[in-house]
């Protein structure tokens, strides 16, 4: 990278991935018209919290199946290796000679 | 208007800010490189106000800081924001890193910015660990010593480079003044880092939770961003109050409040919090060398993955077996750290092994066959 880099590369050149506005290789930019209603009018939050907690819900349901059994092997493992060692620590673990190590 | 694109110092702040083209989708897993920022700039203030009231004197700095506590002028508070913000940006940066594996944001053409990102996480830690340090109370010194010690393990000249770095033959006065000094320094280094960072991510762009390129669909970084980015500011500036108004040690060790002291050991000693994972993956490896190489090793192995990640898909939205891999590395990550907190007893250290062995495998195992096999698939189901 050369160290001008920093003032051309709001810039970007033929072999830059990011374009910029109205650059080649996007839809070309003729006629562009921006809408918009009375700010008096507009409702920005529309349904926002409706849309937080059912749509929210909805994405992230998706995901569940895979995080499900990774967090439950997790945690399984978790629980396991406490008991074992709460066990290990216990009389009856050293009655039977199962000590822990110290 | 016109001066903000025709200045020549200006028109970065335009193109960086105002008129960057956003891709439209990015979620708010793209807010974390702000956050971070934040944190950034929240950590270097409250150091320059901590720095004008501290002593780096072994016989000092513990009064010193209680001294900020209770005398200094909101010095409580100076102090708190600045221990918790601590965990914060880890926290963030973790998350931070998780969105670029998930979405595969390492692939080219972001490889430099990846890569300055892991060397922006390694000076993380290490500032992390120079600033623990400095209160010089019980884990202070004795974190302090173990790590040291772990560089003893360099065979040939491994202690005399111990010794070189005390300054003497235990971690001493000398040792410090020159933590305290470079904590200093690390976090400006971080800045510049992180405009390097900047730099190479404004070359191609950000990448996007469909991982496929996003030109014909921007908005511009302001308002659109600049705003979205201030809603999870001010939801991190309302926990982050609330931990250093209510909870301002939870996620600190109560040893820290006895002062250091060479002649005892703490019963155990453990890192902070966001160190956990790798300190796991070092007491893992019986040799002692070996192990030091496994814990630097674990951090720089996310360098290769540009590399390891063969699969013609960026990201692992389209990839339901790599999500499901992508879980059981964090699930993983958990253990590790959990581990990291334990006496290394029986059966810690298996478990550890194990994570230990996962935790690289993921890396030059998992994602190379699975990007193999999915290109393979894929191949097979295209042929003519
Ligand atoms: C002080 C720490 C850091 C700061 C201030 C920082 C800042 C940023 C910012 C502002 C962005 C753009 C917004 C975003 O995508 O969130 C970004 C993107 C990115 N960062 Fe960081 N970063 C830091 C640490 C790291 C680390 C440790 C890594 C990786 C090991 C990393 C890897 C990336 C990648 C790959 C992207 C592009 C993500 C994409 O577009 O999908 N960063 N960073």
């Amino acid at each position: 990278m050369r160290p001008t880099v920093a003032r051309m590369s709001d810039m970007p050149g033929p072999k830059v991935y990011n374009l910029w506005w109205g650059d080649r290789g996007i839809a070309a930019q003729k006629g562009v018209i921006q809408y918009a209603i009375s700010p008096n009018r507009q409702r920005a939050a529309k349904n926002m919290f409706r849309n937080w907690l059912f749509n929210g819900y909805r994405r992230l349901a998706a995901q569940v199946p895979y995080f499900v059994v990774p967090f439950a092997v997790g945690y399984g493992t978790y629980t396991w290796a406490k008991s074992y060692d709460a066990w290990q620590n216990s009389k009856a673990a050293h009655e039977a000679g199962h000590a822990a190590e110290h | 208007m016109r001066t903000l694109k025709k200045n020549m110092l200006l028109r970065l702040v335009n193109s960086y800010i105002v008129d960057s083209p956003e891709p439209a989708n990015i979620s708010y897993l793209w807010n974390f490189g702000s956050l971070l920022g934040v944190c950034l700039v929240l950590q270097i203030l409250t150091g320059i106000f901590l720095a004008m009231h501290y002593q780096p004197h072994v016989d000092f700095a513990f009064n010193s800081v209680e001294h900020i506590m209770r005398d200094v002028n909101n010095g409580w508070a100076i102090r708190y924001t600045h221990a918790n913000v601590a965990s914060f940006f880890f926290i963030f940066v973790y998350i931070h890193i998780a969105r670029g594996l998930y979405y595969g944001s390492y692939k080219s053409p972001r490889v430099l910015l990846w890569s300055i990102g892991v060397i922006i996480l390694v000076v993380m830690m290490a500032t992390g660990f120079l600033g623990y340090v400095l209160p010089y109370g019980q884990m202070s010194l004795w974190g302090a010593t173990v790590i040291t010690n772990l560089l003893s393990a360099i065979p040939v000249f491994g202690q005399d480079l111990v010794e070189l770095i005390w300054g003497g033959f235990s971690v001493n006065n000398a040792t410090l003044n020159r933590f305290f000094s470079l904590h200093y320094l690390l976090p400006f280094l971080l800045a510049a880092l992180v405009v390097a960072h900047l730099i190479a991510l404004h070359t191609h762009g950000s990448n996007n939770p469909n991982g496929i390129g996003s030109s014909t669909d921007r908005l511009t970084m302001h308002p659109y961003f600049t705003f979205k980015d201030l809603v999870t500011i001010f939801l991190f500036f309302l926990i982050l109050s609330i931990f250093v108004f209510y909870y301002p040690n939870m996620l600190g060790h109560s040893d820290n409040y006895i002062p250091a002291n060479p002649m005892q050991t703490p019963a155990s000693i453990v890192p902070e919090w966001y160190l956990l994972p790798f300190y796991a993956i070092l007491r893992s490896i019986p040799n002692k060398l070996l192990g030091v190489i496994a814990m630097f090793g674990s951090l720089f192995i996310l360098l290769i993955l540009p590399i390891t990640d063969v699969s013609r898909v960026r990201g692992n939205q389209f990839r339901p077996a790599m999500k499901l891999f992508f879980w059981f590395f964090v699930v993983n990550f958990f253990i590790l750290m959990w581990i990291g907190s334990q006496h290394p007893t029986s059966p810690y250290v298996e478990i550890g092994q194990i994570s230990t062995a996962f935790y690289f495998l993921w890396f030059i195992l998992i994602v190379p066959v699975l990007g193999l096999s999915e290109n393979t698939i894929m191949d097979v189901a295209t042929e003519k």
